[in-house]
């Protein structure tokens, strides 16, 4: 198994974006940055994503020298989403994902899903990809109640595809046979739990990044 | 210091005089210069093992070219034989550097960075790519084959069917799908 520098939707996405004039857009949750990922700083940062590629429109400009005028004063939720909405409606299609939503500050979920809703509303075409702990569901339900849900569990073909690549890799080849190699390869897969496999992910990085 | 540079992209060569903007990119002397009198701005940047920048007469090839300008970057790719390189981190924000979601460089005029850094501070491209490295080949290519992923993407469903959303417990593969 090779290694790739992709990242399966986005970057399946950005592909085809290259060919059809698509915009994609992006955000990572994470527990340690909950303080500055504010829903305004959060769409904010999809907007940038949005009219970074190409000229910036005329009224983003001038809401920016506006601002600049009364000392700088950053742009308000309300001000990102009209920004928005006029950015989206320019684009032939939009695509926004975000990974682990369990991850942005529980009290801002609800909001911040009420502002997808709004985008999706205004221009139904958008797409909203959203990745979570189980436990977010009810959350994005509530708000997206026809959202299609994909239970993601370990896949075992991944895992085993990346044991033999690993092995193959052996820094001592004659001390491996076919038998032990099939037995590595079998308990690893038998004792695999979710925990298990975040244990392996994380020193298979580690690995690789020493490589 | 004013110099003279020669831009080489193999067919032709632009000679500079105080025309070129470089700007400062990281320990490995790569840069992004924007070149104003040719009738196009040209965002490239250098390829510090070609290119003799401390002679009196600095020969620079170059790697990058913005999606900007699609359509001179294209010809230029074409005749040139250099090699790819592409810097992603922080730190770039005050040159006026971003990555953009085609992941070359792209050079912002001083007023364009300040648009976008007023719009956010995040930038979320800079997690993108340590995913992208990190991932192997084939992983979550079985989620872009499920009906549902294409029902989704084609987005006959409107608004009802706007949100695809893939849940599991941690160290499952979510982000690496994303």
């Amino acid at each position: 198994m090779a290694r790739n520098n992709r990242s399966r939707v986005i970057d399946g996405l950005c592909d085809e974006a290259s060919a059809e004039d698509l915009a994609v857009a992006w955000l990572y949750c994470d527990f340690l940055a909950q303080q500055e990922q504010t829903i305004t700083n959060m769409m904010g940062a999809i907007l940038k994503q949005l009219v970074g590629r190409g000229d910036i429109p005329k009224d983003i400009r001038g809401e920016f020298q506006g601002a600049k005028k009364v000392s700088g004063r950053r742009p308000l939720l309300p001000d990102l989403m009209r920004m928005l909405s006029v950015a989206i409606a320019s684009l032939p299609q939009v695509f926004i994902c975000i990974d682990a939503l369990d991850e942005f500050l529980p009290q801002g979920l609800p909001q911040l899903l009420e502002s997808l809703r709004d985008i999706v509303r205004e221009s139904p075409i958008t797409r909203i990809f959203l990745t979570g702990r189980p436990h977010v569901k009810e959350a994005i339900l509530r708000y997206f109640t026809m959202a299609v849900v994909i239970p993601i569990s370990p896949n075992t073909n991944d895992v085993r595809s990346y044991l033999e690549m690993r092995l193959g890799r052996d820094e001592e080849p004659g001390a491996m046979d076919n038998d032990l190699r099939a037995d590595i390869v079998r308990n690893i897969l038998e004792k695999m739990s979710d925990m298990c496999v975040r244990a392996f992910a994380i020193s298979a990085l580690g690995l690789m990044c020493a490589c | 210091m004013e110099s003279a540079w020669f831009i080489s992209l193999r067919d032709k060569q632009f000679t500079h005089t105080s025309n070129v903007t470089a700007f400062p990119w990281d320990e490995n002397g790569r840069a992004v210069v924007a070149i104003k009198e040719t009738g196009f701005p040209a965002f490239l940047q250098i390829c510090p093992q070609k290119s003799s920048v401390n002679s009196p007469i600095n020969l620079l090839y170059f790697s990058i070219i913005s999606t900007r300008h699609l359509n001179f970057a294209r010809s230029a790719m074409a005749h040139n034989t250099y090699t790819h390189m592409v810097k992603f981190g922080d730190g770039n924000i005050n040159s006026g550097n971003i990555n953009d979601s085609f992941n070359t460089t792209v050079h912002q005029s001083n007023e364009d960075a300040q648009i976008l850094s007023w719009l956010s501070p995040l930038e979320p491209g800079n997690r993108h790519h340590g995913v992208r490295t990190n991932r192997f080949e084939g992983v979550g290519d079985w989620l872009f084959g499920t009906s549902e992923m294409r029902e989704w993407r084609g987005a006959e469903g409107g608004t009802d069917k706007a949100v695809m959303f893939c849940s599991g417990n941690p160290g499952v593969g979510k982000t690496y799908l994303t």
